[in-house]
């Protein structure tokens, strides 16, 4: 969990009671993140903006009903981003025949001036997902980068469906083990 | 937990796409599932709690995710206009809140806890509770607190029935003498609260209105959609203009500063020239103010990328179909 995360929930708590200043003051904490995933699963800087725009919106308006005990602020306002954002890879209707999802996905990095940290939690990640057996861990990236839902999944691989729920679920499984391990060694980051 | 172990237990059958929700959690917190599924998914958790765990560790996970994409920095200019665009929605939707009114004897709904919705992590506007009627404090405190006056003892010399009739005359009086007060003091009382009323809410307004204005003024100059046109002088003074043109709303706003007063029975006029469009397009006509100055707001729609040129020339007042005097300013 986030070290400000306590912060947030406070946040939240202003936002709900109506004060804007703690919006602003919450986009300018989470803004980058947002952006950053929208924009690389987006491919599309425009796109991403109003991403973020149509985020920090429904963050105002759903203030009210966020609930701490249930997961961290940053994680609720990467569910809200992730939506917006497979709202917008789903409209699009050219998911399938996008340029294939390759490394260039998984592996990108940042300016590593900019993002030292950043860059150390992502490389964790990435060796997480790499550790997947192949099945699992393309039927993750299809779903996660791609926005296919598990039965376009299933047509897209020629797999039955109940095999792709199946390796959905071993996937995620596996990969929150991992993930989880990296959480307790402290390597943690703020995006 | 090894893979066969995790096969073992969560392995469905190829055959069978009507699964338990418990196999559909990655799926929900990836967002692959089907919106029937996810509302069967979200159905079952709020009513098992190992479930709603389950979700909420995926969703977890799938945040991390998120710090597979490398770090961006969003345009500061296109943020800001995000954030003040927000910033001004935001206060404009409290307003509303705020000053919806309850109706008279509206019932309102105490929220239950752990009542969700959709989202993890998000608890819902509660969609059961309890009903408590609207509180209106103070009133059943004050009228249980009203006592009815005890008459101890009568005065001598009265019968009971003649002191009864004083009793209820002189309460009569009190009461009236007391009702006819109490009146006009709640008059005096509400029409002083209505003209201050009247006079904060017109404030209030007024000052809501003032910063709505601003905060679109700024949004709509930091916005994506905005191409800003720099015009240089032409002459021997020193007259500049700026003009913005929101390519979203097709809204053209010129600043212009240092300029002359056009000559008598002569106006200024604005001129797009536009690609693909053979003589410039009027964009309307302006005087400056006595310093020089002048605002102007246009509407004229156009191509994101069609602008080329914007001129300001000297025109017989009234504006001309095109330009036929000196020009003044230009861009491009």
């Amino acid at each position: 969990m986030h070290d400000a995360s306590h912060d947030d929930a406070g946040v939240i708590r202003r936002i709900a009671d109506g004060d804007e200043s703690a919006l602003a003051q919450l986009y300018d904490r989470w803004v980058e993140s947002v952006y950053s995933m929208a924009s690389h699963l987006l491919r599309d800087t425009d796109e991403a903006e109003d991403v973020v725009e149509e985020t920090f919106w429904q963050v105002w308006q759903r203030a009210g009903s966020y609930d701490p005990s249930r997961g961290t602020v940053r994680t609720w306002i990467l569910t809200i981003a992730r939506s917006r954002t497979l709202d917008r890879l789903r409209a699009r209707n050219r998911r399938l025949t996008d340029t294939p999802m390759t490394d260039d996905m998984v592996a990108a990095e940042s300016d590593p001036l900019l993002d030292a940290e950043g860059n150390e939690r992502r490389s964790l990640i990435q060796m997480a997902l790499r550790e997947l057996p192949d099945d699992q861990r393309v039927t993750l990236e299809l779903a996660y980068f791609r926005g296919l839902s598990q039965s376009e999944i299933a047509e897209f691989l020629s797999e039955p469906l109940g095999t792709i729920k199946t390796r959905m679920r071993l996937g995620m499984q596996k990969l929150r083990v991992k993930l989880g391990l990296l959480r307790d060694s402290g390597v943690e980051g703020a995006g | 937990m090894s893979d066969d172990e995790l096969m073992h237990e969560g392995e469905i059958p190829d055959d069978q796409s009507e699964t338990p929700p418990l196999h559909d959690v990655a799926g929900g917190a990836l967002g692959a599932l089907t919106p029937e599924e996810l509302a069967e998914l979200r159905a079952e958790s709020n009513i098992d709690p190992q479930l709603w765990n389950d979700l909420a560790s995926m969703e977890e996970t799938v945040a991390e995710l998120a710090r597979l994409s490398p770090t961006q920095r969003i345009n500061r200019g296109r943020s800001a206009g995000i954030r003040s665009r927000l910033v001004s929605r935001a206060a404009a939707s409290r307003g509303a809140r705020t000053s919806a009114p309850r109706a008279p004897g509206e019932l309102v709904m105490a929220p239950v806890q752990g009542q969700r919705d959709g989202a993890r992590g998000v608890k819902s506007e509660p969609a059961q509770g309890t009903v408590v009627p609207h509180a209106k404090p103070g009133f059943a405190r004050e009228t249980s607190a009203r006592t009815v006056p005890v008459i101890a003892g009568r005065p001598a010399g009265l019968g009971g029935w003649q002191f009864l009739a004083a009793a209820s005359l002189v309460g009569c009086l009190a009461t009236g003498s007391l009702l006819y007060k109490t009146l006009r003091e709640r008059d005096s009382l509400r029409t002083a609260v209505t003209a201050r009323s009247a006079d904060e809410g017109a404030k209030i307004v007024s000052l809501q209105g003032d910063v709505a204005k601003k905060d679109s003024m700024i949004a709509s100059l930091t916005g994506p959609n905005m191409r800003v046109v720099d015009l240089v002088t032409l002459a021997s003074q020193d007259p500049v203009a700026r003009m913005f043109w929101d390519r979203k709303t097709q809204q053209w706003t010129m600043y212009a500063y240092n300029l002359r007063q056009p000559k008598p029975g002569k106006t200024f006029q604005v001129w797009l020239i536009a690609a693909g469009v053979p003589a410039p397009i009027s964009a309307g006509t302006f005087h400056p103010d006595a310093k020089g100055a002048a605002v102007m707001h246009a509407s004229y729609p156009m191509d994101r990328g069609a602008l080329q040129k914007v001129a300001i020339s000297e025109e017989p007042d009234g504006g001309m179909p095109s330009p036929t005097g000196p020009i003044i300013l230009a861009g491009r």
